[in-house]
């Protein structure tokens, strides 16, 4: 019976798998120093970027693919990705009229309208399509308090200061394999600066889209909130159904000053491939946040997308005083595989950390929990607690947790727990009895199993979450 | 002369392929409490856990006939929905999910398949603050994770709240009360008298003659091995009491 | 890929010759381990399972060839155990010494003996010997396969079952490599006790590669103890274990000294029923690195398993554990649990700690937790509002905290030996 549910559940079809016919300004596929040189020349960069760029790609060939993780996936054919895609523009758009309709259409089907007046409440949207930012909404109204909320492009030509001093300080290209190449070719991504002292007065979010076939998606998200500020950050992302494998390898700085904080939150659905494991997106994605002193960076993430999720969302807690936290959610099933969690480096003193990871998984699903908690010499008073909870929907999927605990200051105090279980039947029968349905009996069970982080989201996330841990929760108290 | 409630005839249970009801009669009218004793492992269990449908239960042969309909192939949820309650021995624990939100959804899911109107978020919050009360429920309570780090006492009571709540014509409590100090005993007990009515039937299952001392039965009947070996009234509590169940099996 | 470190511990095995004639079957097996070392790589902590464990320096280590030394039963006095003695199998650099060990008259269908007895016999070796310590997979297995002089043989037949505990002691001198070797055979729902103790007095570094084996068939009952007592050694021990259904292993290691340690445990749950329970404490100080590696392998349904290692470091020591519980799919109803705390005493000691889950199936009740941190002020405060003072709270505090792991030992003897060189351990290991 409670199968039956199962496989009901964890069968439900993927929603964004359809298509956009739009005209794409694409590079041949392929990458060399010429390809690193043409995407820095479409968007008008300045040299220091292009340098930068091909500092980058000299030291990506010099590197090698990590095989450390638990998913395996087939050889990737750098050759064979276009790593420049962007929609033909007619002209500079200066107006959401001039926006190609069929492009507004796509983000509307994605229940993101880009129109200011009809959105509901104080979200602000940059949307990125392929490889370059569409359109970026609440812009003026935000620029009144001196908050920055553009694309990466326009913030290179804008904020070049701000950019150059910024960009690669906390995940510099040296750092992984695919930040490297990130580094190298990334076409576009949103850019937000909050200056000192500021609140920003609404929620800011980035809306990613792979549209067409053969690309890759590399974007690249710069975030700074200045002393004092405080700025809550949504990123959502989804894909066409495609047969093949498309690589999206993203990388997200963070930048918290002295009291700054940044609460950053994705819910991430990418195309997680059909019922056989065929297609779906590889997201190798880098992200980090460094706060200073008193400062804050928050993740909260849930996966439920690709084929192949393998990113840590990490804190960098150089100042004294300052947090890191990490809330996920990860989704696998059918054939996705998932191998995520967080890296937490105590540098300051007396800095926090706190980490609660919850896996699903079902079908043939695949899932390891990764951290690594790290305490530095000097973080006297450090703290860290850390709790992982594993969920099993079936008997062929696996749930694996891999914590690494280094300490090496005798006052800190490091926690960790995790558990694994499967769904109760007696759970089952006991919401049956009441009158819950089977399907409602195990949502119930699975959004109980994951409030924890939910209730991190922003309500307007938290909905849209629960929607796509196939919660059907009409009825129920809201 | 008017159709029982809730017929059980010739019921025979198994569990993992081992029968453990070796033929079970039971008439239950509208308006009715009976009471099932019966010592550990004599089948009380394995009876209510049939009525309300547990899937490792399996009827290997007989019926429950329940509003003049056989249910044995009903799912549990459709079940409950028609008014069917069991109160667990051992209330199941929900972590993550609020007691408040639960029995709002399992209200509403109840009501829609009735084809009633739902209970809005205002009426629903009424109606539980009354119950709770009545139940002597901590509101507190209410919005902690269902049964989560509840006391067993508070559990039980938590179990007889989602009953008020709920209004089953055919209310089971399975062992309700063991494990109960004397004041739960009694909070309980009075809960349950609350919500008899003459529409409303109970099957009490109990170890112990002291709950029928606050809920008074109409009929009691003895289970022993599988089988009910002697039914009465409520006297009948009263005699079990005072010499225990060994004079009933040198009878069989 | 072999590297000019590689080289030194392959000139060992190319410099081996056996001690005495062995018959063709042992020396097929040696060529075979001597070759699968060639092929493999020594690992470097790029290799994840050696991250936080650098070998450099154990291969920088001139060593010389195992050779006999002479040994009185004084020098052994520190390390024997009040009433866990009676059976006693010593060697010295991998070399039975007969004059220092006892086996008294057994019970039937139990043999105790040196490896090196029984090449040629009849108690059927081939079969038995490096059958789970796969010399194809690890390249220390591998070395010491090739390299091992002698060993403890011990095996409890059928329904045959030994109280007392049989000690084997491995006695190390001198800046040589050593390859001790036990095979324990534990027959159908018999039941016996081990101690192996690994030791040796200070002086040149060594290099000490054991390899342990033991079998459980179905109900076999077997305890086991790793006693590390070794300052100058770099220590690296396999134990490889195997159970059958309904079968119960304790093991307990206990590390109370050494340069460097990496004790590996491979436990194989692979018959239904099975039960194991590993336990460990590490008491480092100095600049002692303690390695504990542990597998535990849930092939089969209901199988229980429980971890708990501790370690206390300070001075400039550090302690690793990683502890991997695999479920294989089907392992249904299995139940693992894994526990490791650390206590770290100074500012420069340090603790790395992994516990693994990997789970294929879904009936399975798993849990694990980790720990690190320092001694509970409000504890340290609470003994000293009692009178204590700090020192004396500190120990009273530490010492509780590894007892909880030597209290599990169910080998009286062992038990009570252990507790006592903690009482003498605790006051250097707090300094004054």
């Amino acid at each position: 019976m409670s199968n039956e549910t199962i496989q009901s559940l964890a069968g439900q079809e993927y929603k964004h798998g359809w298509t956009s016919n739009i005209d794409a300004d694409q590079l041949p596929p392929g990458l060399n120093e010429g390809v690193v040189r043409a995407i820095s020349a479409k968007k008008h960069e300045p040299e220091w970027l292009l340098e930068w760029r091909l500092k980058a790609y000299r030291h990506w060939l010099t590197m090698t693919e990590p095989t450390w993780q638990k998913p395996t996936y087939p050889k990737i054919d750098y050759q064979g990705i276009i790593y420049y895609s962007a929609p033909k523009k007619k002209k500079e758009i200066t107006s959401l009229d001039e926006v190609d309709p069929e492009l507004l259409e796509t983000f509307e089907k994605l229940g993101i309208s880009l129109d200011e007046q009809k959105r509901l409440s104080g979200v602000a949207v940059d949307a990125v399509f392929d490889s370059v930012s569409v359109k970026t909404t609440f812009r003026e109204e935000l620029s009144k308090q001196g908050i920055i909320f553009c694309s990466f492009s326009e913030a290179v030509t804008e904020q070049p200061d701000l950019v150059r001093k910024h960009l690669g300080s906390v995940v510099p290209f040296t750092d992984n394999y695919f930040a490297a190449l990130n580094s190298a070719v990334f076409s576009d991504g949103s850019f937000c600066y909050i200056p000192p002292g500021v609140r920003c007065p609404m929620e800011l979010s980035t809306y990613f889209r792979i549209n067409s076939a053969g690309t890759g998606q590399f974007e690249r998200t710069l975030l700074i909130a200045d002393e004092g500020a405080y700025v809550s950050y949504l990123e959502g992302c989804t894909a066409p159904q495609r047969d093949e494998n498309q690589l999206h390898a993203a990388v997200v700085e963070l930048v918290a000053l002295k009291g700054g904080h940044i609460k950053y939150s994705t819910v991430q659905n990418w195309y997680p491939g059909d019922k056989d494991g065929k297609g779906g997106v590889f997201n190798f994605v880098t992200k980090r946040g460094i706060a200073h002193e008193n400062a804050k960076v928050s993740w909260t993430q849930v996966e439920t997308g690709s084929a192949i999720t393998w990113k840590y969302p990490s804190c960098i807690l150089k100042g004294d005083n300052s947090v890191g936290e990490f809330y996920s959610v990860a989704v696998t099933r059918d054939y996705q595989m998932a191998d995520t969690g967080t890296k937490m480096i105590h540098i300051g003193k007396n800095t926090k950390s706190t980490i609660i990871s919850k896996g699903i998984s079902g079908g043939h699903g695949d899932q390891s929990y990764r951290g690594l908690v790290k305490v530095m010499k000097g973080a006297s008073g450090a703290r860290n607690y850390s709790a992982c909870d594993s969920l099993l929907l079936g008997d062929k999927c696996g749930a694996h947790t891999f914590p690494y605990i280094e300490s090496q200051n005798a006052s800190a105090v490091i926690e960790h727990e995790a558990s694994t279980s499967k769904i109760s039947d007696e759970q089952i029968f006991f919401l049956r009895q009441r009158g819950l349905s089977a399907e409602d009996a195990v949502s119930m069970i699975v959004n109980g199993f994951c409030k924890d982080v939910l209730s991190e989201l922003p309500m307007e996330f938290a909905v849209e979450a629960q929607k796509l841990l196939g919660l059907k929760l009409e009825g129920a108290v809201g | 002369m008017t159709k029982p409630l809730l017929e059980i005839r010739d019921l025979h249970v198994a569990i993992d392929g081992t029968e453990i009801l070796h033929g079970i009669d039971l008439s239950i009218n509208a308006g009715e409490v009976h009471a099932i004793m019966g010592t550990n492992g004599s089948g009380k269990s394995t009876l209510t856990k049939a009525i309300a449908g547990h899937p490792d239960y399996t009827v290997t042969s007989g019926d429950i006939i329940y509003k003049g309909k056989s249910i044995v192939a009903a799912e549990p949820e459709d079940r409950a929905r028609a008014g069917i309650f069991l109160a667990f021995q051992y209330p199941v624990e929900i972590p993550g999910v609020s007691n408040m939100y639960f029995l709002r959804a399992a209200l509403n899911a109840q009501r829609k398949a009735r084809g009633e109107a739902e209970a809005s978020g205002a009426d629903f919050l009424a109606l539980i603050k009354e119950k709770a009360k009545l139940m002597d429920i901590d509101a507190g309570l209410l919005n902690r994770s269902v049964n989560e780090g509840f006391s067993g006492g508070e559990k039980k009571r938590n179990e007889i709240l989602q009953l008020a709540v709920l209004e089953p014509t055919m209310a089971v409590l399975d062992e309700t009360d063991s494990g109960l100090d004397i004041d739960a005993l009694k909070t309980v007990a009075t809960g349950v008298n609350s919500l008899r009515s003459p529409g409303r039937s109970f099957l009490l299952v109990t170890h112990y003659q002291r709950l029928l001392n606050h809920i008074q039965p109409d009929f009691v009947h003895v289970l022993l091995d599988g089988r009910i070996a002697k039914s009465g009234g409520k006297e009948l509590a009263l005699e079990l009491e005072e010499k225990g169940y060994a004079w009933l099996e040198q009878a069989v | 890929m072999t590297t000019q470190t590689h080289n030194s511990l392959q000139l060992a095995i190319d410099a081996f010759t056996p001690p005495s004639a062995e018959p063709a079957w042992l020396s097929e097996l040696r060529q075979d381990a001597a070759d699968s070392f060639t092929a493999l790589d020594v690992p470097t902590i790029r290799h994840e399972d050696w991250r936080y464990t650098n070998l450099k320096p154990l291969l920088a280590l001139k060593l010389a060839a195992a050779a006999r030394a002479p040994i009185t039963l004084d020098d052994l006095k520190p390390w024997l155990i009040d009433g866990a003695d009676d059976i006693r199998l010593v060697f010295v650099n991998g070399f039975f010494d007969g004059t220092l060990s006892r086996i008294p008259a057994l019970p039937e269908g139990v043999l105790i003996a040196p490896l090196s007895q029984l090449f040629g016999g009849d108690e059927g070796l081939p079969g038995k010997l490096a059958r789970f310590a796969d010399h194809h997979a690890q390249p220390f297995t591998a070395l010491n396969t090739a390299l091992f002089t002698d060993g403890a043989y011990i095996r409890a037949g059928r329904d045959a079952v030994l109280d007392a505990p049989v000690h084997v002691l491995y006695v190390s001198t001198g800046g040589q490599i050593n390859a001790p070797r036990t095979l324990l055979l534990a027959g159908e729902n018999a039941g016996i006790a081990l101690v192996e103790s690994f030791v040796g007095l200070a002086g040149e570094s060594r290099f000490v590669n054991a390899v342990s084996e033991v079998m459980l068939a179905s109900g076999a009952n077997v305890r086991h103890a790793k006693l590390l007592r070794d300052p100058a050694a770099s220590h690296i021990g396999w134990n490889e274990v195997r159970q059958d259904r309904d079968s119960a292993y304790t093991h307990h290691s206990i590390s109370l000294d050494a340069q460097l340690a990496r004790h590996n445990v491979n436990v194989m749950l692979a018959g239904e029923g099975a039960a194991c329970t590993l336990n460990g404490l590490v008491l480092g100080n100095d600049t002692q690195h303690i390695d504990n590696h542990l597998v535990v392998d849930h092939m089969r349904p209901r199988c229980t398993s429980n971890q708990l290692y501790r370690s206390v470091v300070d001075g400039k020591s550090r302690s690793v554990f990683s502890g991997k519980v695999i479920v294989r799919p089907g392992a249904a109803g299995t139940d693992a649990r894994q526990q490791n705390n650390n206590l770290l005493l100074s500012d420069d000691a340090r603790a790395e700690t992994r516990p693994q889950l990997e789970i294929y199936c879904d009936e399975v009740k798993c849990a694990h937790g980790a720990t690190s941190g320092q001694l509970d002020p409000d504890a340290v405060f609470f003994l000293r509002s009692r009178g204590l003072d700090t020192r004396q709270a500190r120990n009273l505090l530490t010492y509780a905290f590894a007892n909880d792991v030597v209290e599990h030992i169910k080998m009286d003897a062992v038990r009570q030996h252990l507790e006592e060189v903690m009482h003498e351990r605790f006051h250097g290991l707090l300094g004054e």
